[in-house]
């Protein structure tokens, strides 16, 4: 299954959407990268589709800066 | 020593505190949010649950509205600095500790100060709504004063605030973990906290939780994160967090919330407040002491006492205390505004603030010593 990165703005961001996801049954971990246009960035990552994911953590207050394919 | 200067820092730690400042030092000794690897991830989770912690505390927004500072000065210092222009107008307490004085006076804006009365909370917010102006921007007042033990009628300043489109400030150094804080209930859009006193965590750790957008910092640097940039991010709570964080300090805040939760705040409350009541009985009964608020019990008081014998000066009179193993605080305790309103001004008081482990006996032992009339006599000879 295709794992995709959801970049959050800080650290902070990136516990608290992962938290809220796994509250919801969704599988999903925190990982530093390097987002290519601002320099160092978090996400959350999560496995096969986003749709629903990208949904709780829009409700909850938490802005997505992009969605990544993860290598 | 017998220590009762609780309202400077709580010395005395739990041992949960102690252990979570231990633990932090041997197992998350990595820079939160800033690396990748496991051990920094870790050490951003167990920051990040000390923020849900914190706001669950205060009833915050989130998680991400707790900002790590250094002590509750530097968190008044992003307040009034960040808020205030040319042209707005503050509205401070007349008992305001130099943490909100000194950055007030700095920004160079204009305020004025209501009396707080020691007596009558209505009196209190009458002068409160008398102050406002049409350029009252903001709104800083100390939950309870750090000299006086007065506690602020909170709530009722805070409806006026939000009625009028203030902002509001509590300065929360002296009743965090001692009085039930909710900001949302309170109307309160800042708390500044200083969580090595009541909350019992270590020096060097200071909380801000902004409910209401801060968005001049007052320092800039890295924060982990959009570092290609040469501004700062804009959310919070990274935006005001420049910088490598106090993780131990961070960690025995942590610990030092789940003490006051697990003790309960009431009954510490409580306990402080019959420590102080017993205090302030037997010194009401010796002329030889001097007192300047109404029994703390009768009204609404945080548990801190000023007191001065009649002909020695503060600071002699603390020493005499130090000497004999009472640690006490004499002197003006950075306020000199809540000096002015007693007539303390400049010698001060000495300053006795209990803890949630003094006990009753310490409280005896401080009585018998301060109305010991043989040393007094000796003391009062030895400075004529």
């Amino acid at each position: 299954m295709q794992s995709y990165l959801i970049l959050t703005e800080t650290v902070t961001y990136a516990i608290k959407g992962r938290d809220l996801l796994r509250k919801r049954g969704i599988r999903a971990k925190v990982e530093k990268m390097n987002s290519g246009k601002s320099g160092c960035s978090y996400a959350v990552a999560v496995n096969g589709n986003t749709d629903e994911a990208l949904k709780i953590l829009k409700n909850n207050g938490i802005r997505v800066l992009g969605v990544k394919e993860k290598q | 020593m017998i220590y009762f200067d609780n309202a400077a820092t709580t010395a005395v730690k739990p041992p949960n505190v102690v252990k979570a400042v231990n633990t932090a030092l041997k197992q998350l000794s990595a820079n939160p949010g800033r690396s990748g690897h496991t051990l920094s991830v870790k050490t951003a989770e167990a920051v990040y649950s000390v923020r849900e912690r914190v706001a669950d505390f205060f009833g915050a927004t989130g998680p991400e509205r707790v900002i790590f500072t250094l002590n509750c000065t530097h968190s008044l210092n992003c307040v009034i600095k960040g808020i205030l222009r040319p042209g707005d107008h503050t509205v401070v307490s007349s008992l305001e500790h130099n943490a909100v004085m000194r950055p007030l006076k700095k920004t160079g804006t204009s305020f004025d100060a209501f009396e707080v009365s020691l007596y009558d909370d209505a009196q209190t917010l009458t002068a409160f709504e008398r102050a406002l102006k049409p350029n009252t921007r903001l709104c800083v007042c100390t939950g309870a004063s750090n000299v006086l033990g007065k506690i602020l009628p909170l709530k009722e300043i805070g409806k006026i605030c939000r009625r009028r489109g203030i902002l509001f400030c509590v300065d929360a150094a002296q009743i965090a973990g001692v009085e039930p804080i909710k900001l949302k209930e309170m109307n309160i859009d800042y708390l500044c906290v200083a969580p090595h006193k009541g909350l019992y965590a270590p020096t060097g750790t200071g909380l801000l939780i902004c409910e209401a957008p801060l968005n001049n910092t007052l320092i800039e640097g890295g924060t982990g994160t959009n570092s290609i940039e040469w501004t700062q991010p804009l959310s919070l709570p990274e935006r005001h967090e420049s910088g490598t964080l106090n993780v131990p300090g961070i960690m025995g805040v942590g610990a030092g919330i789940a003490f006051v939760k697990s003790t309960g705040i009431e009954k510490i409350r409580r306990h402080e407040m019959k420590i102080i009541g017993k205090i302030y009985a037997a010194f009401e009964k010796n002329p030889q002491i001097e007192l300047y608020t109404p029994s703390p019990e009768k009204y609404s008081y945080a548990p801190v006492l000023s007191f001065n014998f009649k002909g020695i000066d503060s600071l002699t009179a603390a020493e005499y205390l130090s000497e004999n193993g009472i640690a006490v605080r004499g002197g003006l305790h950075c306020a000199p505004t809540a000096h002015r309103q007693i007539g303390t001004l400049p010698v001060g008081t000495v300053r006795i603030s209990a803890g949630a482990f003094n006990t009753e006996a310490e409280a005896d032992s401080l009585i018998r010593l301060t109305l010991n009339e043989k040393n007094i006599k000796k003391l009062k000879k030895s400075i004529e």
